[in-house]
């Protein structure tokens, strides 16, 4: 019960990839990735949680912060999900129509 | 017989995932199907996740869960001993879910059981706390567990 975070830059896009648990417990780590990112002057942030095990609201809400932060400087927050029950979330809460969700980083960074 | 598990935890993030896996695997003993698991371990997650939170203010006392294993289901109590509920405050987060305003951060875990289940109940304590209550059922084999 962890979470990886590891940050690249590929092209215009901030890469955030996540392994791991997102919850009440590791979400911070999430926020605090998003945050130095956000301050160093990126506004362009695509998050990888297809090697993510487990999401709940707690880091949907994280991931809504960061997109009305980036949101304030033009920027865009994106997400890469391929497992059932990590979009099942997205679409229990209608996130799924705020954030464009892709089925993997090159296709959203070739996008 | 009873045929139930009982937890309790000290209001602390860090056993949520620890409550979540005991979840899984009574799931699993129920032969639940993988996306049964998953939505069990959701909703037992947002549930514990939701009575810590609530009892910010009062951190020393326990959440305490009951999960009883019955054929093809699992119901889920879970019970804290935070402030009185106020069912505005629920009925606005509720609502929140589907604002475009992103003017949440937080406060969503109720919604996303109500979203999983059909059977949530919330029951106040007279004093304080309240009692999550829901089932979480299996899929039919075959269907789709998305």
């Amino acid at each position: 019960m962890d979470l990886e975070v590891d940050t690249e830059q590929r092209d215009r896009w901030s890469v955030i990839s996540l392994r791991g648990e997102i919850d009440v417990y590791t979400a911070p780590r999430l926020r605090q990735a998003l945050i130095d990112l956000i301050e160093g002057g990126k506004s362009d942030i695509l998050v990888d949680m297809s090697r993510v095990d487990f999401l709940d609201s707690t880091g949907l809400g994280v991931l809504v912060g960061g997109l009305k932060r980036v949101k304030a400087k033009d920027g865009s927050l994106e997400i890469v999900a391929t497992q059932d029950k990590i979009l099942k979330i997205f679409e229990i809460t209608g996130l799924s129509k705020v954030f464009p969700i892709h089925d993997s980083v090159e296709t959203a960074v070739s996008a | 017989m009873p045929d139930t598990v009982q937890i309790a935890l000290s209001p602390r993030p860090e056993f949520v995932g620890a409550v979540r896996h005991v979840l899984g695997a009574l799931g699993r003993l129920a032969e639940f199907d993988a996306g049964s698991v998953e939505d069990l371990k959701l909703a037992v997650s947002e549930a514990v996740t939701n009575a810590i939170t609530r009892g910010a203010q009062d951190a020393t006392a326990d959440v305490r869960l009951v999960a009883t294993r019955e054929p093809g289901a699992v119901t889920i109590e879970v019970v804290d001993a935070g402030p009185v509920f106020d069912p505005q405050a629920a009925a606005a987060a509720q609502d929140s879910v589907t604002s475009q305003e992103f003017s949440f951060e937080a406060g969503l875990s109720l919604p996303v059981v109500r979203g999983l289940v059909e059977d949530l109940e919330l029951v106040p304590g007279e004093d304080e706390g309240l009692t999550v209550r829901f089932t979480v059922t299996a899929e039919r084999a075959g269907t789709d567990a998305l």
